[in-house]
């Protein structure tokens, strides 16, 4: 499964768990509009984690924040391509 | 020289063995009873000359009781490890705290055998005035430290009637806990019955109860709840429980009503205790928390302070020398409690508080909100340390058998953010058959890393 789909699907299942609606979800769609507050940020990683056993955060040296799910998703493609 | 001294101060072996029988304590342990004068018998060989000081490590149960029978009527300090400590461990234990000997024994069946061994030291048969014994803490807050305690103190402390007699305590706790010792010391202070399950496992428990007719019993919240969930629908096990109590762990109204309605006949019982200070504080009205009128009450023994966000106890008498006393003689366990409506609550430890993105929660509280929640048996949380904010509220919860997971996640996270601030619900919630538990019966707790103060 590529990275972008993992996110998605994630996505989905943080806010189907709690029965908030689901926005469109796009590479193009910013984080802040994806439906999750910043804490479900941080779970969103933890899950990933959980599930890729890959986390990008880890590093601590990011220049720049992630904005978008396809620049989140560019994120752990490139991490998981340097194992 | 003093050889003759010596000698006059020491205790002989048929003393010993009389006081034990005469103690008419009866001890139920892996199905088998055992009377006093069976107990005493198994002490036959043990000579009590020249035993200065005496570390016991034995297995949970009747040797429990005996070896600590022994040591007192035998007045000898005794140090009582816990149970699982290796022979080497015990060894260097009983070297550590100054034991002239280390007492250990196993059971076979009814057969209860001591073995006393002499440690590599010098021998100092020393009586002094007030008895001793050291009991160790549960650890769960790092290295197990000693706590020593009066005979003379303890006795005080327990409360004995002659009705008790007909008590069958049954201790949920390691007796080498100061838990489970306080039960011990009631039965025997009482000539009651004390029942050791024959293993800490809930259906074990509750058939052990269901056999001997167990009158009072003590345990965590956490154990109360797992035999509540072992009990076999439509059946009243916990029928003849007269007397209930709930200690080591944050009570909640939840679990006092639900055993209100398992055991209809018990008095229930919660109390805050730590090694250090004792027992502070036993509430019976059935409500979660205690009177807030108890606080700054010059009449209340042990006297009962709220500083900051913290209770603070103070003994008259200088019981409880583990705890780091103020010159005052206040103390604390680091308990962080809550004033509301005229009520005390506890919250749980300092060091349980969770940093969620720099707001501080307690598990405890997040605990209670989601065992409000029809369908929900029990839950423990713990932060899930990311890069991101330190840490998000996780949830693993049991769930009453045959309830509907991706249903009762959603009610349970409904619920939460109904009641709780947004940083405190939990973001993962996993679904367990049963929740960690140390062997005092306490949920376990991760070290909690993420907590920058």
């Amino acid at each position: 499964m590529n990275m972008y789909d993992a996110i998605t699907e994630t996505i989905r299942t943080i806010l189907t768990e709690r029965n908030d609606p689901v926005p469109d979800l796009e590479p193009g769609t910013s984080i802040a509009n994806s439906g999750l507050d910043s804490l479900d940020v941080a779970a969103l990683v933890v899950r990933l984690e959980q599930r890729l056993g890959i986390d990008p955060f880890q590093d601590g040296a990011l220049a720049r924040f992630p904005r978008t799910l396809g620049e989140l998703a560019n994120l752990y493609e490139q991490h998981n391509q340097r194992g | 020289m003093n050889w003759q001294i010596f000698m006059s101060s020491t205790t002989n072996v048929g003393d010993v063995i009389g006081s034990i029988t005469r103690s008419h304590v009866k001890v139920i342990a892996g199905g088998c009873e055992f009377s006093a004068e069976e107990l005493a018998a198994s002490t036959e060989s043990l000579d009590p000359s020249g035993v200065g000081a005496v570390a016991i490590c034995v297995p949970d149960g009747a040797l429990t009781v005996t070896a600590t029978l022994w040591a007192w009527h035998a007045e000898v300090d005794t140090v009582l490890l816990h149970a699982e400590s290796s022979p080497s461990e015990a060894q260097s234990l009983a070297h550590r705290f100054g034991c002239s000997h280390l007492l250990t024994g196993n059971q076979e069946s009814r057969r209860l055998r001591f073995s006393l061994t002499a440690c590599e030291r010098e021998i100092k048969a020393r009586k002094s005035e007030n008895q001793r014994i050291t009991l160790l803490t549960s650890g769960t807050t790092g290295e197990a430290k000693p706590v020593t305690h009066n005979w003379e103190d303890l006795a005080r402390s327990v409360s004995r009637r002659p009705e008790l007699e007909h008590a069958r305590w049954m201790s949920l706790y390691p007796l080498t806990r100061f838990a489970g010792f306080n039960t011990l010391l009631h039965a025997v202070w009482n000539r009651a019955t004390l029942i050791v399950p024959r293993a800490v496992h809930p259906r074990a428990i509750l058939q052990d109860i269901r056999e001997t007719g167990a009158t009072h019993a003590s345990g965590t919240p956490t154990l109360w709840r797992n035999l509540l969930m072992a009990v076999p629908s439509g059946q009243d096990t916990l029928r003849s429980l007269r007397q209930i109590t709930l200690g080591g762990e944050v009570v909640d109204q939840q679990i006092l009503n639900a055993l209100k309605f398992a055991a209809p006949e018990a008095r229930l019982t919660h109390i805050y205790a730590t090694t250090e200070l004792g027992v502070c504080v036993a509430v019976s009205d059935g409500l979660a928390g205690f009177p807030a009128s108890w606080l700054d009450n010059e009449e209340k023994r042990p006297q009962l302070q709220v500083r900051g966000d913290e209770l603070w106890v103070k003994h008259l008498h200088g019981s409880g020398s583990g705890a780091d006393a103020d010159c005052d003689g206040w103390a604390t366990a680091g308990d962080l409690v809550e004033v509301k409506d005229g009520r005390v609550y506890f919250k749980g430890r300092r060091g349980e508080i969770l940093n969620i993105g720099g707001a501080k929660v307690l598990p405890a509280v997040i605990e209670e909100r989601i065992g409000e929640v029809p369908g929900v048996v029990g839950a423990r949380v713990k932060g899930l340390r990311n890069p991101i904010s330190g840490a998000v509220v996780g949830a693993e919860v049991v769930g009453r058998s045959g309830t509907n997971e991706q249903t009762l996640r959603a009610t349970i996270l409904q619920h939460c953010r109904t009641c709780l601030p947004s940083y405190a619900v939990p973001r993962i919630i996993t679904f367990v058959d049963s929740l960690p538990t140390s062997a005092s019966g306490k949920i376990l707790r991760e070290a909690n890393k993420t907590t920058n103060e």
